[in-house]
């Protein structure tokens, strides 16, 4: 009984790879099928497991087997669930801002604390440290790449923000004042996109990589089941 | 060849000499005995070769009238210097001139011959005073123009201020220039000289100087020489009296001879023809603004329905790379050469991760965070299964979060799939929506100095000592950088760990660079190395021929769609 059932879902595996590996013949029923399907698994899946691993644990059984004082605390979320239900309704709208705003301003909070203390601070302190000579002595015999390469993560550094620097001059004299942005500026953004583009080709490999193990898994997949099958007649 | 005729003072319209007022305009002719002037006749050999030439270009007319005038102002200079004018030379134009009491230039009484002579004429110098003006407006023709208004400006010299005159009548013409210097505002000798010698004495209308086509070559030299300067005037005087004419823009010209009443389109405009900026529009961008302004237009018109895209011609081509791609790979994964891989070299951040590894002491707290979807499910297994094998080996507390849709599925997969955690107790914190969410919340449970009393548990029995290490399982970028910034911040001393996917790896270097993270292992190379520092497994190695033929056909693949567009980028350019 087991065996069949794994059968049954290695053949739905496979067809269901087959289907998707159809797109290259162009955009046909099976691919769409098959995108539909997941689409409708995908729902029904975050709906249950939102339902399992939140509402249940963090909500419903507290409210049931907690204290007085859990079930205090717990009249905050529920009552923003419940302006955010009634906004629904056209005449209240209005009244899904305050839930909105608590999201939006907590969201708001954590990922700009996170980013500030978390990414740039620490980043630009990285920068700085490559340059401290003692670092740089360190490492006996590499000292002058440690150099080269604190220079490099500098120019690099420096150049890539320049790239996004779109101010003008407040009064331009010419149109070309208006156009262009000032020549310093220009010319570390033409650095900057050097920097860019190898940065964005990195990414695009690592994507490549990712891609070509996902198909090779899936071809692994299919062959395995095809061995199996002639390896079952 | 002696013709008795009056012209009127008012048109210049010829008149029988017994006439006692104009027939065209009716103005009252004051003369007592009829003019005796010279009919036109043939003018000189050279100055009619001067005059053909220039029937083709009206810049390259005026070039010759330029130089006749020029040797007309040498013969005025020897003329001051002592030796008395010959009337016998210009005897053609002076009979006339001395009517009027003016110097008339020589270029002008030739084109009154012409008109006088060649029917249609005035006509025609309009319209190549017309055409002149555009061939001005042109750059090629700016040298040109720069040297007709040079030859204006020794114009002026000769005309206002050579005399040609005897010096009784040369007194007397200024006296009467004097006069006419009040009336006429400031306007230039020679100009005032030129109206003088038409009978328009007045300034009074700027129309007034476009009697017959050969005042309206003069019109057209009198505005380029005033320029801006009388522009405002003119136009203020025109509006003024309009009535006298047919319109402002159209005057009616009565050529002489013919007789026929011709309407010449005389633009008034400023005699520097301002050339606006053009607006350069590609046809690319001409169908973009047509498209986006029926999108604007149709914005509630009902859309059609989305048709199922035809295969270009290159979906062919695409189709046979696919499979030639597929069977590669499938060829190189079930027949090609396994076992025997040499590992790959180790960098400085695979190096802190297997340290990391090395030196966990047993029964250590671990956290496991997965964020990583099911497609990357297969590259993160192969890095996880043997990191997860030795974690087994040393009895570590593992708890486990996920913050992907997907992640408890995909944890729970795994741990079956590797067997060596069974029995294990793991400690399951759930899903969290949002990452940094879920990062600042287990941070805080460890970090915060003040705790809420009453609270719903929500950290399941968290460890109360904290974490020895986390280990990060993550396919995207953005994904690991919520819980490294989180944790950095909240959990300074915990040494952070990352598995991730190939396209992950690049962006989250910089976190190992500044020191933030310990170590982060990625892709089939960071899974080979594991395997063959910590298990015994195949899985990586048997991948392994099958990536490095599916990359080589892959750039191939890439070398040449880049030569074909490059083509194809050029055939468009030519076409276009």
């Amino acid at each position: 009984m087991t065996f069949q059932y794994e059968i049954f879902w290695i053949v739905v595996s496979f067809l269901l790879t087959v289907m998707v590996l159809s797109y290259l013949l162009g955009d046909n029923v099976f691919f769409r099928f098959s995108a539909h399907l997941f689409i409708g698994i995908t729902a029904g899946y975050v709906t249950l497991l939102i339902i399992y691993e939140i509402i249940w644990p963090y909500l419903l059984s507290p409210l049931i087997g907690g204290t007085l004082t859990e079930r205090l605390w717990l009249g905050i979320p529920i009552l923003l669930i419940l302006l955010l239900v009634i906004s629904q309704i056209k005449k209240f709208t209005w009244i899904g801002s305050l839930p909105l705003a608590y999201l939006a301003g907590l969201t708001a909070a954590v990922a700009v604390g996170g980013a500030v203390f978390g990414t740039l601070i620490p980043q630009s302190r990285a920068v700085i440290d490559s340059f401290d000579p003692a670092k740089l002595s360190v490492t006996t015999g590499q000292g002058w790449m440690n150099i080269i390469d604190a220079a490099v993560m500098l120019i690099g550094t420096v150049s890539t923000l320049s790239y996004f620097y779109f101010g003008r001059k407040k009064r331009p004299e010419t149109e070309l004042d208006f156009k262009k942005r000032p020549p310093i500026f220009e010319g570390l953004s033409k650095v900057g996109q050097i920097f860019i583009g190898i940065t964005l080709g990195a990414v695009f490999a690592g994507v490549f990589s990712s891609a070509l193990l996902a198909l090779i898994d899936r071809i692994l997949i299919m062959g395995q089941f095809i061995t199996n099958l002639i390896g079952s007649l | 060849m002696m013709t008795e005729k009056i012209f009127c003072p008012e048109c210049g319209a010829e008149n029988p000499a017994n006439s006692t007022s104009c027939e065209v305009c009716h103005t009252p002719l004051h003369n007592d005995e009829p003019e005796s002037i010279i009919s036109p006749q043939q003018p000189d050999r050279d100055d009619f070769d001067l005059l053909n030439a220039a029937e083709d270009d009206l810049p390259g007319l005026l070039h010759a009238l330029k130089q006749e005038q020029e040797e007309d102002v040498l013969s005025a200079d020897e003329s001051i210097s002592g030796e008395e004018t010959s009337l016998e030379s210009e005897d053609i134009f002076d009979s006339a001139d001395d009517q009027v009491g003016d110097d008339i230039p020589d270029w002008l009484h030739r084109i009154r011959q012409r008109a006088s002579t060649e029917e249609d004429s005035a006509g025609e110098i309009t319209q190549k005073i017309s055409a002149a003006k555009d061939s001005l407006a042109g750059e090629k023709r700016s040298s040109q123009h720069e040297s007709f208004e040079s030859w204006i400006q020794k114009l002026r010299g000769p005309v206002g201020g050579v005399p040609t005159q005897k010096p009784e009548e040369e007194a007397d013409l200024e006296d009467t220039e004097a006069e006419e210097e009040v009336v006429e505002h400031k306007e230039p000798d020679w100009l005032q000289k030129i109206r003088h010698a038409e009978g328009k004495i007045t300034s009074s209308d700027s129309a007034e100087r476009i009697d017959d086509g050969e005042d309206g070559s003069l019109n057209w030299l009198v505005n380029l020489e005033k320029g801006e300067e009388e522009e405002t005037e003119d136009q203020s005087e025109s509006e003024g009296d309009g009535e006298e004419f047919l319109d402002e823009s159209t005057q009616q010209v009565e050529a002489e001879g013919s007789g026929a009443t011709q309407e010449v389109l005389i633009e008034d405009e400023p005699a520097f023809e301002v050339i606006p900026p053009k607006l350069q529009v590609t046809p690319e961008e001409k169908t973009q603004a047509e498209k986006l302004s029926s999108m604007i237009m149709d914005e509630a018109a009902p859309r059609p329905i989305r048709k199922i895209k035809r295969r270009s011609p290159l979906g062919s081509a695409r189709f046979f790379f696919a499979l030639l791609l597929i069977a590669s790979m499938g060829i190189s994964l079930f027949l090609g050469q396994r076992g025997s891989i040499q590992s790959p070299a180790i960098d400085p951040q695979t190096e802190g991760f297997l340290s990391w590894v090395r030196n966990l002491p047993k029964d250590s707290s671990l956290l496991l965070i997965f964020d990583y979807q099911p497609a990357f499910s297969s590259e993160i297994n192969l890095i996880a299964t043997p990191v997860l094998e030795m974690l087994a080996e040393q009895e570590s507390n593992i708890s486990v979060i996920s913050s992907s849709l997907s992640g408890p599925v995909l944890y729970r997969q795994l741990f079956q799939e590797i067997g060596a955690l069974e029995g294990e107790t793991i400690l399951d914190l759930g899903y969290f929506p949002i990452g940094a969410y879920g990062a600042f919340d287990l941070g805080m449970g460890f970090s915060a100095n003040w705790v809420l009393t009453g609270l719903p548990e929500s950290a399941k029995n968290l460890p109360e000592d904290g974490f020895d290490g986390i280990l990060i399982f993550a396919d995207t970028y953005e994904g690991a950088r919520a819980w490294i910034e989180q944790f950095t911040i909240l959990m300074p001393d915990t040494s952070i760990n990352l598995l991730v996917t190939d396209q992950a790896m690049p962006m989250l270097m910089p976190y190992f660079d500044s020191g933030q993270i310990k170590g982060i292992i990625s892709g089939l190379n960071g899974s080979v190395i594991l395997e063959t520092e910590f298990s015994d497994g195949s899985q990586a190695a048997a991948r392994w021929w099958a990536y490095q033929v599916g990359l080589i056909l892959l750039m191939g693949v890439m070398v040449v769609g880049a030569i074909y567009a490059g083509n194809q980028h050029k055939e468009e350019g030519g076409e276009q």
